[in-house]
């Protein structure tokens, strides 16, 4: 059970970030933040494989729907560019890699998968000409994304771990004490 | 209590060389993929796709002499007064030429099926 609600506090999380992150524009105009693949990286990171396909997927469908894209060419390619990108991210995990070469990986195959998609719906190769700036763009938004996740992954598994994963009652210790870890 | 994975690691710097060799790699393929030049006349259409120097003759007539160099395009001499052509130097793609007496378009060849690709 604290693992359900643990995911869906993270989707719910992720998805609110896909729909608020269209109100914060971007330098460029091609780019996007892309702030909710962040959360997707904690957990691939963090926990493993299956919880980030299933916050992935659920953060795509659920922010297609918020946003009002659902079954849209945007909401597949979104789609499957975080699938694969948690993918990716939870098999290179198990090295000994950092936060940051995790989602500069990440927001590469992101991107590749992106144009794959994009280019069976136009029906034309010519979408690669895009392929050089669009993981330029996504390697700044996947540092700024790394940045957040490593923040996050700090946050949410070592200060206030006892937040989530407590065994003992909260009221064991001093008063207080039950978010100071 | 769990230690949270580092934010850079030295290993790290492998992986984002090889996405910058990738994107480089990607890049060079790209701008060498020759884009064709077309020279649109007034009753002749001449498509240029490997570098060198052309010249252009309509009906026998010269009319100007047009250097292509893979991605680029100029015009180095030609018979209109005002020379306009070839004042406007090296084009890229995208650019055009246009010379108005002898009523000559130089244009790239770069054709898309789509306006624009949101996502």
């Amino acid at each position: 059970m604290r693992r359900i609600t643990f995911l869906s506090v993270l989707t719910a999380l992720s998805s609110t970030f896909y729909v608020l992150e269209n109100l914060l524009p971007f330098p460029v105009p091609f780019g996007r933040w892309g702030f909710s693949n962040s959360v997707v990286l904690m957990i691939a990171s963090e926990i493993g494989f299956g919880d980030a396909l299933i916050v992935a997927s659920a953060k795509s469908i659920l922010g297609a729907l918020f946003s009002g894209r659902f079954l849209s060419p945007s909401f597949l390619t979104g789609f499957f560019g975080a699938v694969s990108a948690s993918l990716v991210e939870s098999f290179l995990a198990r090295f000994d890699f950092g936060y940051l070469s995790l989602s500069a990986m990440g927001s590469f195959v992101n991107n590749l998968v992106q144009l794959i998609v994009i280019s069976f719906l136009v029906g034309s190769t010519k979408t690669f000409l895009l392929f050089p700036l669009m993981v330029i763009l996504g390697l700044v938004s996947g540092t700024v994304n790394a940045f957040l996740a490593s923040k996050m992954g700090g946050i949410v598994f070592e200060n206030y771990s006892r937040f989530f994963f407590a065994q003992k009652k909260a009221t064991d210790g001093i008063t207080g004490d039950r978010v100071r870890s | 209590m769990k230690k949270v994975r580092s934010f850079f690691r030295k290993k790290d710097v492998v992986l984002i060389i090889l996405i910058f060799v990738v994107l480089i790699f990607s890049i060079l393929v790209s701008e060498k993929k020759g884009s064709k030049v077309v020279v649109q006349g007034k009753d002749f259409r001449k498509i240029l796709s490997k570098p060198g120097t052309y010249d252009i003759t309509e009906n026998g007539r010269f009319l100007m002499k047009v250097e292509f160099h893979g991605n680029r395009v100029r015009v180095v001499e030609s018979t209109c007064p005002l020379k306009l052509c070839v004042k406007t130097g090296w084009v890229g793609p995208g650019g055009t030429i246009i010379c108005v007496p002898n009523e000559v378009i130089i244009f790239f060849e770069e054709k898309t099926d789509y306006d624009t690709v949101t996502w």
